[in-house]
């Protein structure tokens, strides 16, 4: 899908050292491709490192990229909200995760039924599989998690 | 960086059910709301989980590493300065813990963390 995946980074309500995305590689209409990156300096890092579940946070920062695609006819301005609302079976395979080293970030519909949506993600570090869960989102609200 | 004073905690025995708890807050200043998001700062569900963990190093130094989350819920943001509680409790194996984050008395999030094996603190 050329020309989106930059527009849909913008479209990320996170900014800073929150945002981990870097890049979206592909998406369509069922999954997205995306590459992360944890900063040294992100406030959950502690001597180094960080915490394993912070894959979560790339995981759901990958569907809400999709999302912003999902929506783009809706909400043509302005970032896309969108709260965490439910994570199931959840696994780490380690219990860190390198700083400032691309993950390779996956997020596959699950179900879609807006403004909930259910993604399958996936977190890998050089091909290897660091990190999977079941994240729901819901894509409008006051407030995100 | 750290949510949670062990000095805080607090025991409780409800119906049989053992359950450690400490208040917290997160200050509007603090790193975790930076850049979530602008337009309105919320406490990142990641932030929660970081919380959850903490609460059961300070139960266990020497808490195994997280392997897995069964299911966790969130139930309502919190907010910069929101008066907090988070809870933990033995769970259904021992390799097990329940949390619970409550807010101004309501849950704010939920969920089962398993951990690489038993622990045997508390």
């Amino acid at each position: 899908m050329s020309g989106v995946p930059e527009a849909m980074l913008e479209r990320l309500p996170h900014t800073g050292v929150a945002r981990l995305l870097t890049a979206v590689v592909r998406c369509d209409d069922a999954s997205v491709l995306a590459v992360g990156e944890i900063r040294a300096d992100h406030p959950l890092v502690r001597d180094g490192e960080a915490p394993a579940f912070l894959a979560l946070e790339l995981g759901a920062q990958a569907a809400a990229a999709m999302e912003s695609l999902t929506r783009r006819g809706t909400s043509p301005s302005g970032p896309v909200r969108g709260r965490l609302v439910r994570i199931r079976d959840a696994q780490f395979a380690r219990d860190t995760l390198p700083v400032n080293t691309p993950l390779d970030v996956t997020a596959q519909v699950v179900a879609l039924a807006l403004p909930l949506a259910v993604y399958r993600i996936r977190v890998c570090l050089d091909g290897v599989e660091r990190a999977t869960a079941t994240v729901s989102t819901y894509a409008s609200g006051p407030a995100a998690a | 960086m750290h949510f949670l004073r062990p000095s805080d905690r607090q025991s409780t025995l409800i119906a049989g059910v053992s359950s450690e708890s400490w208040p917290f807050s997160v200050p509007a200043g603090h790193p975790c709301f930076a850049g979530h998001f602008d337009d309105g700062a919320v406490l990142p569900g990641v932030a929660h989980l970081s919380v959850a963990l903490e609460a059961c190093a300070l139960l266990n130094p020497h808490v195994p590493a997280l392997l897995a989350l069964e299911d966790v819920r969130f139930l309502r943001p919190v907010l910069p300065g929101d008066a907090c509680h988070v809870s933990i409790t033995a769970g259904r194996e021992l390799s097990c813990r329940r949390f619970e984050i409550q807010c101004h008395g309501d849950a704010a999030s939920r969920g089962v963390l398993v951990f690489a094996g038993p622990w045997t603190g508390q």
